[in-house]
């Protein structure tokens, strides 16, 4: 059953079968977890809460979804719109300007792909400059380079032209490369 | 195209997503020009860093809260307390919260009676078992206990004779 796609579980579970959403659950949570936390610049507690709420609402939703789009393409925009309301809330406001978004700083991370300390050092880095992206940038960044959606995907999920998707993929990796320019001239 | 054009395609150039035509010019230009051969660098080891970004696993208690609030939810079995005056089998392993099989093992000893090849069980009497056997259970607790004081009784005794 764990060989079936992404789709055909989750028509599994339209028509009833809850197992399809429980694999479903399974084979993403990680990756929209990590999703999430990265969207609300590295927030834990709320992380962890607009997580379930995904989820909840992915379960109760299942009659909106189409079987014509990918699941992951809906999905990530559920996730999406999740960050993008709380980020513009209200309480999102409030915390940065009391400043907890400092406080919290970075968890270690469950799957460390190296031990080395300048690797560590360099991903890091590149951690806290996804931070200070815009949020329309980050979100592009995340679902292009991390999830591997493709400009039109990413165009469809965004309500967004492929090649303004493209051009704001673009300018971020700009400015992220600036942030980051000692590490990638290290590398030279 | 402009340098700037080639740029905004690297991207797509690193993950082979572009035409061949579109590759082929692509890479005749990072040949020629020095310049985006540099920014190409730049962005090839970008992806690389993207492709040793760590992952994050999500709280044991958000997964069972989530699951609470999902498949649990939903599917759980309602306990049910509207049980008839007859019963059949499988009605009679929930009033008791047992197996089928349990109930199977014991069928010799619970009231019952068969109806068309099944077997059925009459609310009343199972009550009456039930407090039957209650009794018994409670019988057989005391006999034990008045066996174990006599037996403590005894063994004080044959200490005592043989002083």
């Amino acid at each position: 059953m764990n060989k079936k796609t992404d789709e055909e579980l989750m028509m599994m579970f339209k028509t009833g079968n809850s197992r399809g959403f429980e694999i479903l659950f399974e084979r993403y949570r990680t990756r929209l977890f990590t999703f999430i936390f990265r969207m609300l610049g590295q927030k834990r507690e709320t992380a962890e809460d607009l997580f379930q709420e995904v989820y909840i609402n992915v379960y109760k939703g299942k009659d909106f979804y189409e079987p014509t789009s990918r699941f992951s393409s809906w999905l990530f925009t559920i996730a999406r719109n999740h960050c993008l309301n709380y980020l513009k809330s209200q309480k999102y406001r409030e915390s940065l300007k009391t400043g907890s978004l400092d406080s919290e700083g970075f968890p270690e991370p469950s799957v460390p792909g190296t031990s080395d300390a300048g690797e560590k050092d360099n991903r890091l880095m590149l951690e806290n400059a996804l931070s200070t992206l815009s949020e329309t940038y980050r979100e592009i960044v995340l679902l292009r380079a991390v999830e591997g959606f493709s400009s039109q995907e990413i165009g469809e999920m965004l309500n967004m032209n492929p090649t303004t998707v493209r051009s704001n993929y673009y300018r971020a990796r700009m400015e992220l490369k600036k942030k980051l320019l000692p590490v990638l001239e290290g590398g030279e | 195209m402009e340098c700037e054009e080639y740029r905004e395609l690297f991207p797509e150039y690193l993950k082979e997503e572009l035409d061949v035509h579109t590759a082929d010019r692509m890479h005749q230009h990072i040949e020629t020009c020095p310049e985006c051969r540099k920014a190409f660098r730049e962005s090839a080891e970008l992806d690389t860093l993207f492709a040793r970004l760590p992952v994050y696993e999500p709280s044991p208690e958000s997964v069972l809260h989530i699951r609470a609030e999902t498949i649990y939810k939903e599917l759980k079995p309602e306990k049910r307390t509207d049980f008839g005056e007859v019963m059949d089998i499988e009605e009679l392993a929930e009033f008791f919260r047992v197996t089928v099989d349990i109930i199977e093992e014991y069928i010799s000893d619970i009231p019952c009676f068969e109806l068309g090849g099944k077997l059925l069980f009459r609310k009343k009497r199972i009550e009456q078992w039930m407090e039957d056997r209650e009794r018994d259970f409670g019988f057989q607790k005391l006999n034990a206990e008045v066996d174990r004081i006599l037996s403590s009784q005894d063994a004080a005794h044959s200490w005592n004779d043989g002083k």
